[in-house]
């Protein structure tokens, strides 16, 4: 008996083995180009140029991120993009809860209708310049609202949404409205706070997308003092790779910095926020993923 | 007649709240939605924003039959659906492989680490990813093209070539979003009934023919559903990644639909032209996600909708 226990276990290990094996391997191509990119913006460029593939820093410097605080684009995307990804969620999870409540009463009258109505959005769509003749006729052309309002909310957010209330128990409904309750204390006291996993996803799908995004800022806003984050690092990481002419901003030291210093410390600026939050926000993403595949 | 009109007045009186709350969001859906599929009847028009929508001059048919007669729209056609079709062939087995590799993890703290460096990648913007594959793959300063000069070779300009630009596309997809496509598998996984293994296990199979025999086909129909969803969008590649990349060098085999209507119609101000593009984008689209739910509907009882 104890043989064959042993053996069973030296039979897995070799699975285990492959498996491990594979899981690092992928892993480690992800972590990788990370790594890489926050050693260089923290060495000097001399340094990266005799190891270019390093994942530690050599040298260890702040002075490129000394140079990008003095140079100020990067703050103004940073303003930008919090506003834009505030307002954006928040008429959002608005707008998406108060569809979804009253749809998730299967028994509605027009609830059909009314399904179909948001479906066919999902089948069909007016296309880029449509939606751009529609922004410009809105009045939204160079404003932030062009970024905050189109594609804002969804047909998929609101089903997704409905199918959480629709989870919720009926019971707990049905009191509040023996005890006189409303529709709307009952969405607000009673559902709001039952569905919050729901309401955590759609708010950081939301605010992911507006950080990232860098299409529509593109083609609706002309003033720079608007730009959002993500353009303004496009901008930056487009750029040749000529040697930066940072006359303006530092000494006779910017022969140590090239533009690849500066890419890598903005890129890593950029980042950091996300990185910060999203290891422990990841199972809010991970619920409402699943919840729509469900329905899906 | 009257008795029944009035049941139903009586009706929405009486759950008043909630169809007045359907209606900020109806109302958004009807703007943001709806008005721009209204705004698609300029492809059949020549369009001028002092005129607008409906006072631009209609002009029919002409442009689809500059579209079908222009040698660039079909390849950017088939630069779409070949670059959709690599995808498919290429990326789309990675989460699902990812997948069967995670479950098999019985180190939870390990697995939990992998997981959190796989999603990794679905939270970065394609900016920066794009900025990172061209800083890698840069001639004069890329690590990639340092260490081909440092072991005596000529720097490759990766980015400038047509046949390396496909590539670069799919492996960045893949890297980008391999990991997160595992959750729905992961998912799937879950809910597998764990008798069947520990049958298995009786019968004397190892954890390979468990993952052969039970989990893959267990998982077969939310492979399908993902596949044909994939098949339903053919024709759209997304724009971001696309773009960042993108270069005049390697429009032949990277412009895709897209990329085409942003440059041409934006920056060329075509506007009715490539809303033509797009209107037949929407509508091969749309046709395909219908038969794609078909497909799904009769091969199992589930349907995309």
């Amino acid at each position: 008996m104890r043989g064959q226990t042993r053996r069973k276990r030296i039979r897995l290990n070799v699975f285990d083995v492959l498996i491990y094996f594979f899981l690092i391997l992928f892993a480690s191509i992800t972590l990788y180009p990370f790594l890489n990119v926050v050693a260089t913006s923290l060495s000097p460029m001399p340094e990266y140029l005799k190891h270019p593939l390093m994942i530690f820093p050599r040298d260890i410097t702040l002075d490129t991120y000394a140079l990008i605080f003095r140079m100020g684009d990067i703050w103004s995307g940073y303003a930008n993009t919090l506003i834009v990804a505030g307002a954006s969620a928040a008429i959002s999870i608005v707008l998406t809860v108060a569809t979804a409540y009253p749809l998730s009463r299967k028994n509605l009258k027009g609830r059909k209708i009314f399904i179909i109505y948001l479906m066919f959005t999902m089948l069909f769509n007016g296309g880029m310049i449509p939606n751009f003749i529609l922004v410009r006729s809105l009045g939204l052309y160079d404003t932030l609202w062009a970024l905050i309002l189109p594609g804002c909310m969804g047909a998929w957010g609101v089903f997704i949404m409905q199918n959480f209330i629709s989870a919720t128990p009926e019971s707990l409904r049905e009191s509040a409205f023996l005890d006189g309750a409303g529709e709307l204390r009952v969405l607000v006291q009673i559902v709001a706070p039952l569905i919050g996993p729901a309401i955590a996803y759609l708010i950081l799908t939301s605010v992911v997308g507006s950080w990232n995004s860098y299409f529509s800022a593109m083609i609706y806003l002309r003033d720079r003092g608007k730009w959002p984050l993500q353009l303004m690092l496009r901008e930056i990481l487009l750029a040749g790779n000529a040697h930066m002419n940072t006359q303006d901003a530092v000494s006779e030291t910017d022969v140590y910095f090239t533009f690849f210093n500066i890419k890598t410390a903005n890129i890593v600026i950029s980042i950091l926020p996300i990185i910060c939050v999203y290891p422990f926000l990841q199972k809010y993403f991970v619920k409402g993923v699943m919840v729509g595949s469900v329905k899906g | 007649m009257k008795p029944k009109q009035n049941s139903a007045i009586r009706y929405i009186l009486k759950n008043r709240w909630l169809y007045l709350l359907l209606i900020p969001g109806f109302a958004y859906i009807f703007i943001f939605n709806y008005i721009p599929m209204y705004g698609v009847l300029i492809a059949f028009k020549n369009f001028s924003f002092r005129k607008g929508i409906w006072g631009s001059d209609w002009i029919g048919l002409a442009n689809f039959a500059e579209m079908f007669a222009s040698e660039t729209f079909w390849n950017v056609l088939k630069n779409s659906i070949l670059l959709s079709l690599y995808r498919l062939a290429a990326s789309f087995p990675f989460p699902i492989l990812l997948a069967l590799l995670l479950n098999e993890v019985k180190h939870s703290k390990f697995k939990k680490i992998t997981q959190t460096v796989l999603y990794l990648p679905h939270f970065v913007s394609w900016v920066i990813f794009a900025g990172m594959i061209q800083m890698f793959l840069s001639p004069s300063e890329g690590a990639i093209n340092l260490m081909i000069k440092s072991l005596g070779g000529e720097p490759i300009m990766f980015i400038q070539k047509s046949q390396y630009f496909r590539s670069i596309l799919v492996i960045s997809g893949i890297i980008k979003s391999a990991g997160w496509g595992t959750i729905i598998y992961l998912a799937a996984i879950a809910s597998i009934d764990q008798d069947m293994y520990e049958a298995a296990i009786i019968d004397g199979a190892n954890r390979l023919k468990q993952a052969v025999y039970i989990t893959l086909p267990s998982i077969a129909p939310t492979i399908c559903i993902l596949l044909l969803m994939d098949m339903g969008r053919l024709l759209s590649n997304g724009f971001e990644q696309v773009h960042m990349l993108l270069n005049p060098l390697v429009y032949d085999v990277g412009d895709i639909i897209e990329t085409y209507v942003y440059r041409i119609g934006l920056g060329n101000a075509r506007y009715s032209y490539t809303t033509a593009v797009g209107l037949f984008q929407s509508f091969a689209g749309m046709a395909l996600i219908i038969a794609a739910n078909n497909i799904t509907r009769r091969l199992s009882d589930n349907s995309l909708y």
